[in-house]
């Protein structure tokens, strides 16, 4: 297995969502989970439901511009995947010690999506989905880069070839847009 | 809301990224402030929902690319080729298996008096662990521990270990421990090859040939005629693979460096080459 360096031009692949980066990630990785799941008789299916939610916490993981990657991006996935299928297997866990950083943003990212009731959740998806695609495609990107993935303007301005300034000036614009589709709506109204 | 200083400010309460004294201040704002407590509610659920439709977006991302390797059959090509029939059908098919058995069996008695073996006799009559080879690598790794620097220490170690737990027949966590030191260390063919033993060892045909394919092709690798003669006992086991097993029995019966050339030929023989 050849490991992936992370550097920035593969990162920006991933930050782009291209498909290839993401398809590398399987070619270079799925076989080692495959068998970490095979080791506890679970199957290939169950390899490629922990495996889709190792690559989700290492990718957004990846996104975060405060996080630095300690160790290689083998044993991030390997540590991620084994606590994630142990833990769906109710069997019990003893977590990899390489670095609490990793399992403690595991119980972020749980955090995040418990945050909402799940009916909830569905009615702010759809109308966020219906609203940001109501944004052009260059403002979407913005609003994701600087709000999803929190990257800096530089970084934003590096994806979209735009300056620094005008990133600046868009993100507002465009979240401004974006706000003012969503608070005519019956679950912003409230407020 | 208009003022992009005002909106940053909240963003940066709400992101946590404020220290103690500057949080405080903003709760006592927002607490005297209506209009303030409003807009970082209004901003707190915008944010959550950028976040939601982000999550959501590579979910999708990650599901696509999946289903691409779907397509490509990358996941059945690592798959295991079950000889073993699932288990409500056992029944029915060893009956079925013991009848046709008791036929062939009889004809052939009354004709012949001698049976060919099939695949799976051959694979089961010269099948072994290999666990002589990998006793003496993992001895020879004991003595030369402590001898080398740490981290060749350490990396020895580790295929130490791995290999202990292969000798012992723990196969499941030696493939565990293999794949780990296979992380750091991709281009060695000890581990390599005790990967795909291992697999063998737990009937992961298919999975065997992927690892044990790419030693048979190396040039430098002395696992490479190993390698091969237990490609050719997996690709007996593995669905369309006896034209392949016959091919690498034939190259190592001409091989007179390798230490299974009389037993390839004796394959050969068997299965009437």
């Amino acid at each position: 297995m050849q490991e992936i360096t992370v550097d920035n031009a593969y990162l920006t692949e991933l930050r782009k969502g291209s498909p290839q980066a993401f398809e590398e990630l399987y070619n270079r990785y799925f076989r080692m989970v495959e068998d970490l799941v095979f080791k506890y008789n679970g199957s290939t299916e169950d390899a490629r439901d922990v495996f889709q939610e190792a690559l989700f916490v290492f990718i957004k993981k990846l996104r975060d511009p405060e996080f630095v990657l300690t160790s290689k991006a083998s044993t991030f996935i390997y540590a991620v995947a084994r606590n994630i299928y142990l833990k769906k297997a109710g069997k019990p866990t003893v977590e990899i010690s390489m670095d609490n950083e990793h399992f403690n943003f595991l119980g972020k990212a749980e955090d995040a999506n418990a945050a909402l009731a799940a009916v909830e959740k569905d009615a702010m998806l759809n109308l966020m989905n219906d609203k940001l695609g109501q944004l052009e495609a260059d403002c979407r990107s913005v609003i994701t880069y600087s709000f999803y993935q929190s990257l800096s303007h530089a970084q934003i301005a590096e994806l979209t070839g735009y300056t620094e300034a005008f990133v600046k000036v868009k993100k507002f614009r465009c979240l401004e847009y974006l706000r003012k589709l969503v608070k005519a709506t019956d679950l912003f109204k409230n407020l | 809301m208009e003022n992009n200083d005002y909106i940053d400010r909240i963003h940066k309460y709400l992101s946590g990224n404020m220290n103690q004294a500057e949080t405080s201040d903003f709760e006592n704002e927002i607490s005297a402030n209506e209009q303030l407590a409003k807009d970082v509610k209004l901003e707190e659920k915008l944010l959550l929902g950028i976040g939601l439709v982000g999550d959501d977006d590579l979910r999708k991302s990650i599901a696509a690319a999946d289903q691409r390797k779907a397509e490509q059959q990358f996941f059945t090509a690592g798959k295991i080729v079950s000889l073993q029939p699932k288990k409500f059908e056992m029944k029915k098919l060893i009956s079925i298996a013991a009848a046709a058995v008791i036929l062939v069996g009889l004809v052939w008695w009354g004709f012949f008096r001698q049976t060919p073996p099939n695949a799976e006799q051959l694979f089961a009559s010269n099948f072994k662990p290999e666990t002589a080879k990998s006793a003496a690598i993992a001895e020879s790794l004991q003595a030369s521990s402590g001898l080398l620097g740490d981290s060749t220490s350490t990396a020895q170690d580790s295929l130490l270990e791995a290999l202990k737990l292969y000798n012992d027949g723990k196969y499941n966590e030696a493939m565990v421990a293999l794949d780990t030191f296979l992380v750091y260390h991709p281009e060695n063919d000890t581990a390599q090859f005790y990967l795909g033993m291992s697999h063998l060892n737990e009937s992961r045909y298919a999975r065997a040939v992927e690892v044990l394919q790419p030693i048979t092709t190396s040039e430098t690798s002395s696992f490479k005629l190993d390698a091969m003669w237990y490609l050719g006992l997996c690709y007996f086991k593995v669905d369309g693979g006896f034209a392949k097993a016959e091919e690498l029995f034939n190259q190592l019966a001409s091989n007179p460096e390798s230490k299974d050339q009389q037993a390839a030929k004796g394959i050969l023989q068997l299965i009437g080459h």
